[in-house]
């Protein structure tokens, strides 16, 4: 079972809206609908692991702009 | 004086107002002009006609007939009232008979006067919230303008409104093109990767992605950066 909580957490504190986060997301070769990003970090439905890091890298790269070193956890190492 | 009289040939005005409406995509101003020329030339007694466009709570003229419109906008900015302003300010349709006899706005009726103006129709914009603008019809002869004027200049004031939303709505469909052709760029450039590392390393596509992740990760470079660095070597051979 994937935890979305820290990704909604890390979106708030960065401050881009779901629709900005997807986008990065889409860029960054992530194969999810808007609807199913949002819906996976609103804990109502999973998506898979590898599109869950891919969302994770697209939060992680926001905070590198930033100078933070990845802040949220993939989950695989 | 019924409707057709007054605009003259209105077949053919609107047909050029709705093309101006429908073909509006960049030039804003161009467009809008367009629409102040038909406004001057299909109401009777209009001498010189112009559109004012207030944003973050500025208004300025963004298009004009030749002639003194755009100097009587001015008057009405930097004293911060007027019949146009009004107009827009109360979303009604102000027309004034007798600029000369009318008291609401210090020194006004005095400046037209002095430019050969003795009356006026000024018509709300129907924008969005947050916006506004008027349509603003100034007149030679006292009187120039009558009830029938205020439905016209209403429509000439939506076929603007038009305009603008189509202009808003266009440039943020621009925006949105731009946005995709990046990331398809980069999409294209991650997923050439992914090819070069599943192809050496008999991987799969996921986990060609956690290596370009993790070296994005160790370098602190965006993912990105390190595809297109990837292919561009794989290109010369590297």
């Amino acid at each position: 079972m994937l935890d979305a909580r820290p990704l909604e957490a890390a979106r708030r504190r960065l401050d881009v809206t779901l629709r900005e986060l997807w986008a990065s997301y889409f860029a960054l070769g992530g194969s999810c609908s808007l609807l199913q990003v949002g819906n996976h970090l609103a804990g109502t439905a999973q998506i898979s692991s590898h599109q869950h890091d891919v969302l994770v890298h697209a939060l992680n790269e926001r905070f590198l702009d930033r100078d933070m070193d990845h802040p949220v956890e993939y989950s695989r190492p | 004086m019924s409707e057709s009289q007054s605009v003259g040939q209105p077949d053919k005005q609107f047909d050029a107002l709705v093309r101006t409406v429908v073909t509006a995509s960049t030039d804003l101003g161009e467009a809008l002009t367009t629409i102040a020329e038909m406004g001057r030339t299909g109401i009777d007694g209009c001498a010189a006609a112009s559109l004012t466009l207030i944003e973050g709570g500025r208004p300025t003229t963004v298009a004009s007939t030749e002639g003194v419109a755009p100097t009587l906008d001015q008057v009405q900015y930097d004293a911060g009232t007027g019949p146009c302003l009004e107009a827009v300010r109360t979303k009604t349709t102000v027309r004034i008979a007798s600029l000369a006899a009318e008291d609401r706005w210090a020194g006004f009726g005095e400046a037209a006067a002095a430019l050969g103006i003795h009356s006026s129709l000024s018509v709300p914009l129907p924008l969005p919230e947050g916006t506004g603008g008027g349509l603003n019809l100034y007149g030679e002869e006292t009187g120039a303008f009558e009830e029938d004027d205020e439905r016209l200049g209403a429509l000439f004031a939506s076929y603007a409104a038009a305009v603008i939303a189509n202009v808003a709505a266009y440039r943020s469909a621009q925006e949105l093109a731009e946005h995709l052709q990046k990331a398809m760029e980069s999409r294209s450039a991650i997923e050439q990767a992914k090819g070069i590392l599943i192809a050496r390393q008999q991987c799969t596509a996921d986990d060609a992605f956690d290596i370009l992740r993790r070296a994005s990760q160790r370098e602190n470079r965006k993912l990105r950066d390190i595809a297109e660095e990837m292919v561009r070597r794989a290109q010369q051979g590297g």
